[in-house]
């Protein structure tokens, strides 16, 4: 049987990353004010559910231009 | 041509020949009367020890081993007319950063199938970037460390070509003058007229012509 090229596997969790790290665009930093408290609360709720702040905000971005 | 070209030398596999490609075809660039800036960005950081040996007398060399390496390189590059990123020993955030500061991605492949098995990583990155920046970078595969008109080495382009990126038909062979010039900190131009030497003149030729210079 002659060699053959391996099909593509996108499991493996640091490939998967690096995918996520090529498709990406030119970033932006976005800076907001917001009320200590519910900064406080926000970034409570995000870590418990294993969320960053900026992925979060980057839903609601995508939700908001969306509709 | 534009101001400069930025090419990333990647593979996942250890061994498959990088900082050698790296670090020669600097040199080779060097030669032609370019201004070259080797960069570093596996962290084991070989063509920086390799740097350290000739005292930095070859070609300049940075580490760059983070994440922010296409900010990073910004920084550096001024004035430079080739970069050659020598790329990490993985596939992950690093070698993502790679491509997305290169033109062009040279695969060094072994002819051995655990080394066609394993580029099939880098070239989905390659691919995935190609898709969201209109074809940027390109890409192909080169030969490394290839053993004359072996069997092996006929199979290894076919398969490669199964992942429809170009092979170069320029290439690198087993020849001792690539590691012994290594550890003295030079490169295969100690001997300017040699087998090794005319197989990497002949892969900046054809890298150059891959791009577009002439």
């Amino acid at each position: 049987m002659s060699l053959r090229a391996k099909k593509s596997d996108r499991s493996h969790e640091g490939k998967q990353e690096a995918l996520k790290t090529v498709t990406q665009g030119e970033m932006k930093r976005l800076n907001l004010l917001v009320e200590k408290t519910k900064f406080i609360k926000f970034k409570q709720k995000a870590t418990a559910e294993d969320l960053s702040m900026s992925e979060v905000i980057n839903q609601m971005i995508d939700a908001y231009l969306s509709k | 041509m534009k101001g400069k070209t930025v090419v990333a030398v990647l593979n996942q596999k250890g061994g498959s020949g990088k900082t050698t490609i790296a670090t020669n075809l600097a040199h080779a660039f060097v030669l032609d009367g370019k201004s070259v800036l080797l960069v570093d960005s596996d962290p084991q950081g070989s063509a920086r020890d390799w740097n350290e040996a000739n005292l930095g007398e070859i070609v300049p060399v940075v580490g760059l081993d983070r994440e922010t390496l296409p900010k990073d390189l910004q920084a550096v590059s001024s004035g430079y007319d080739w970069i050659i990123i020598d790329g990490a020993p993985q596939v992950a955030k690093l070698s993502a950063a790679a491509i997305k500061s290169a033109d062009v991605v040279l695969i060094p492949v072994q002819p051995s199938p655990y080394d066609v098995w394993a580029a099939a990583d880098v070239v989905d990155l390659v691919k995935a970037r190609q898709v969201v920046t209109n074809g940027v970078p390109k890409a192909a595969f080169l030969v490394s460390r290839a053993i004359v008109n072996t069997k092996l080495g006929a199979e290894v382009i076919g398969a490669l070509r199964d992942y429809d990126l170009p092979v170069f038909s320029s290439r690198t062979s087993q020849r001792v003058i690539y590691s012994e010039s290594a550890s003295e900190g030079k490169t295969v131009f100690v001997d300017s007229n040699g087998p090794a030497a005319l197989e990497v003149l002949a892969i900046r030729d054809e890298l150059k012509r891959f791009v577009g210079e002439e």
